[in-house]
C-alpha cells in the first residue's frame, strides 16, 4: 500500500478533497440519496454490460435474443430483471433526492450549477428509461415508444423534424430500433458521464450544504465525511441495490408478445413512472393536445432550471420559505395523484393475453401461433377473471376457453373449417394446430 | 497571465493582442473536434426522403359492408433505413354508395390502433380514450384530427379488387 500510495497519491487526494473533509452538523440520513442512486447507477452500467454481450440490436433478431437471455441462460431472466427494476429504483431515488435539495433549500447560492446537473441528470435517468423501453421488441416496447416520439413530435417548430430523426425513417420501423440503441448506449452513458463528474466535482468544491442556516451562515461543523456519513450512506446503498435484487428475483421482468403493428387487440401502458405524463396527455383534448405534451413539460423543465436564480431568498428553513414550499407540495401532490389516476383509468378490455413464459414448449408455441392466427380479433378470453382480445364483427365467436374440443380434434377442425366466418389453418402443419390445441386446453383450466 | 512580470511593462496593448491568441490557438485546437461532430450531427438530423405512395390491393367492393366496417390488413413491403421491411397496417374499410371510405387505424393523437367498437358504431382509442364516427370524425377525447383517409381506387368491375394508395 505504501509503495503504491507514493507513487499515485490518490490517498493524499481523497483525504483532502473527500474523506477528510468536515460535514456540517445537519448532514443526515437524508443526505445519502444521492450516493444510493450512484450504487443502483453502477449496477445499471455493469448489468447493462452482461445484458449487451447477449442482445442483438437489430429489429429481426432482437425478441428472439430476450427470450434466450430468458430461456437459456443461467441467471439470464434475474439478470435482465435486474436492469429492469434498477430503473425503477433508480428514478424513484433521483427523484427523492432532487426532492430532498428542493425542500432543504439546498440548491441555493452557491450551489446553482450543481442543481443544475442535477436536474441534468435526472433527465438523463427519464432518457435513459424511455429508450430502454424499445430494446425488447415487444408489444409494450413498440407502442409505448411510437405514444412517445409522437410526443416528442408535437414540439412546435421542430416536431416532425425530431420525429424523423428518433424513428430514422418515416414513421417507426425496424431502423428506429437502432437509432434507440445508440442512444442508450452511446450518447446518454457520454451525457451521464459529463454531468455527474460536474455534479460530483461540484459538491467537492462546496462541500454538502447545511439544512437549517441561512446562505451566508456556514453553520456548525460536524463529523469528517469518512466514516461517520460514509457509514449512511453504505446501508442505505446496500438496503436501494438489495431493494432491486428482491424485486427483481421477486416479481421479474415481464416480456410482452413480439412487436405486432397490426395488432389491435393491444392496450399499450407505459411503465408507473411515466404515467403521470400519460394522464396528463388524457386531460387536454384536440388542438389544445400541445399544452399537455409540450407547453407543460416544458415549462415545468424550465421553472426547475430557473429555480435557483428565480429563488432569491436566503432562507433554506421551510417556514421561512412558504411558497416555494407551496409550490413544492403542490407539484409532488399533483405527480402522485395523476399516477395513481393513471394506474386505475385502464381500460377494462382490448388487452393482449399474458404469455405463458413459464409454460412447456408446446404451450408457447400454440401461443404464438393463437396470436399469428389473430384469433383474438374475433375471440375473447378469460384469464383469471380478466377479459382479453375482443369481439369483432361476428359477435357470437365463442370464448376461447370454452372450446370443447380436445387437442387432436381441434387440430383437424382447424385444417378446415368448413364454416364462413371462421377461417381455416391449412398452412400451419399438424403439429402447430395440435400446439393450438393444446394451449387452448390450457386455458381452460 | 496578466501578473506576470513580463506582461507587466506594458499592460494595455500587450494583454488584448495575447488574449486574442490564446483565443485563436484555442479556436484552432476546437476545429479537429468540431469538424467531425458536425458532419456526424449532419448525417445522423438530416431529414429523410419522403417515400412514393405505393398501390396496394385491397378487396373486392361486394366484400365491403355499408352498415359497418371490414377490417382489412394492408401488407406491403418498404425500405427503413437499412431494413427492408414487410409492413403490415390495419385499414378499416366501408362502403359509400359506389365509394370505399378507407380509414387507417392509426390514432390521429399519439398513433395507437384504434378498435372498432360493433355496438356503438364507433371507433376508439384504447391509448388516451379519442373517438371517431364511422366516417373518421373526431367524437370526443384528445384526437386533434379526423383518422387518416387513404385513397381508394374502385374498379369498374364490381368483382375486382378496391386499390388503396398508401
Amino acid at each position: 500500500m505504501g509503495w503504491l500510495e507514493s507513487r499515485l497519491g490518490l490517498g493524499e487526494i481523497l483525504r483532502k478533497t473527500a474523506t477528510g473533509k468536515i460535514t456540517p452538523r445537519s448532514t443526515g440520513w437524508l443526505h445519502t440519496l444521492g450516493y444510493a442512486a450512484l450504487s443502483v447507477l453502477l449496477l445499471q452500467g455493469i448489468s447493462g454490460v452482461a445484458l449487451a454481450f447477449f442482445y442483438v440490436p437489430a429489429a429481426d433478431h432482437a425478441y428472439d435474443s430476450i427470450r434466450f437471455l430468458e430461456r437459456d441462460v443461467a441467471q439470464g431472466k434475474l439478470l435482465r430483471a435486474l436492469h429492469h427494476w434498477g430503473a425503477s429504483v433508480m428514478v424513484v431515488l433521483v427523484a427523492l433526492h432532487a426532492l430532498r435539495v428542493f425542500f432543504q433549500g439546498g440548491y441555493k447560492a452557491p450551489r446553482e450549477l450543481t442543481w443544475l446537473a442535477g436536474l441534468g441528470l435526472l433527465g438523463v435517468t427519464l432518457g435513459f428509461a424511455f429508450t430502454g423501453y424499445l430494446l425488447p421488441w415487444d408489444q409494450k416496447a413498440y407502442f409505448a415508444t411510437k405514444v412517445g416520439v409522437n410526443i416528442a413530435g408535437q414540439t412546435p417548430a421542430i416536431g416532425e423534424h425530431l420525429q424523423g430523426v428518433l424513428y430514422g425513417g418515416a414513421g417507426i420501423g425496424p431502423q428506429t430500433l437502432n437509432r434507440f440503441f445508440a442512444l442508450h448506449v452511446l450518447v446518454l452513458p457520454a451525457a451521464l458521464i459529463g454531468l455527474l463528474v460536474l455534479h460530483l466535482y461540484l459538491i467537492q468544491r462546496h462541500g454538502i450544504a447545511p439544512t437549517r442556516t441561512r446562505t451566508d451562515d456556514a453553520g456548525e461543523p460536524g463529523k469528517p465525511y469518512h466514516p461517520y456519513h460514509t457509514l449512511k450512506e453504505a446501508l442505505v446503498a446496500i438496503l436501494a441495490v438489495g431493494l432491486v435484487f428482491f424485486l427483481a428475483w421477486r416479481v421479474g421482468a415481464g416480456l410482452e408478445a413480439e412487436a405486432d403493428p397490426a395488432d389491435l387487440d393491444y392496450d399499450p401502458r407505459p411503465d408507473w413512472y411515466f404515467y403521470a405524463p400519460f394522464q396528463l396527455l388524457k386531460l387536454f383534448k384536440g388542438e389544445n393536445e400541445v399544452i399537455g405534451a409540450f407547453w407543460i413539460p416544458a415549462g415545468l423543465g424550465a421553472l426547475l432550471a430557473l429555480l435557483p436564480f428565480l429563488d432569491r431568498n436566503k432562507e433554506r428553513v421551510a417556514r421561512k420559505r412558504p411558497i416555494a414550499v407551496a409550490c413544492g407540495i403542490l407539484f409532488a401532490l399533483a405527480t402522485i395523484g395523476l399516477t395513481v389516476v393513471g394506474m386505475t383509468d385502464r381500460p377494462t378490455h382490448f388487452a393482449t393475453p399474458p404469455h405463458p413464459l413459464g409454460a412447456t414448449k408446446q404451450l408457447r408455441e400454440g401461443y404464438d401461433l393463437v396470436r399469428r392466427g389473430r384469433c383474438f380479433s374475433c375471440h375473447q378470453v378469460v384469464i383469471d377473471g380478466v377479459t382479453y382480445g375482443q369481439l369483432g364483427e361476428h359477435d357470437e365467436a365463442p370464448p376461447l376457453q370454452e372450446t370443447e374440443y380436445e387437442p387432436e380434434d381441434l387440430a383437424d377442425f382447424l385444417e378446415d373449417t368448413g364454416m364462413d366466418n371462421m377461417p381455416s389453418f391449412p398452412l400451419f402443419s399438424a403439429a402447430q394446430r395440435l400446439a393450438i390445441g393444446r394451449y387452448l386446453q390450457a386455458l381452460r383450466r | 497571465m496578466t501578473t506576470e512580470p513580463s506582461d507587466s511593462r506594458d499592460l494595455p496593448t500587450n494583454t488584448t493582442r495575447r488574449s486574442w491568441l490564446e483565443m485563436f490557438v484555442a479556436m484552432l485546437l476546437a476545429i479537429p473536434v468540431l469538424g467531425p461532430a458536425l458532419l456526424a450531427a449532419w448525417v445522423v438530423i438530416r431529414p429523410g426522403k419522403r417515400a412514393d405512395p405505393i398501390e396496394v390491393m385491397a378487396l373486392p367492393l361486394a366484400e365491403i359492408p355499408s352498415d359497418g366496417v371490414r377490417t382489412f390488413r394492408v401488407q406491403y413491403r418498404r425500405q427503413h433505413g437499412a431494413f427492408v421491411e414487410d409492413v403490415e397496417r390495419v385499414v378499416y374499410l366501408r362502403r359509400k354508395g359506389n365509394n370505399v371510405i378507407a380509414l387507417s387505424a392509426e390514432c390521429t393523437h399519439l398513433g395507437c390502433n384504434v378498435h372498432f367498437d360493433a355496438a356503438n358504431k364507433k371507433f376508439a382509442c384504447p391509448c388516451h380514450k379519442g373517438t371517431f364516427d364511422l366516417d373518421g370524425a373526431v367524437l370526443g377525447g384528445p384526437p386533434p384530427a379526423q383518422l387518416r383517409r387513404l385513397k381508394a381506387i374502385v374498379p369498374t368491375d364490381a368483382a375486382a379488387p378496391v386499390r388503396l394508395e398508401i
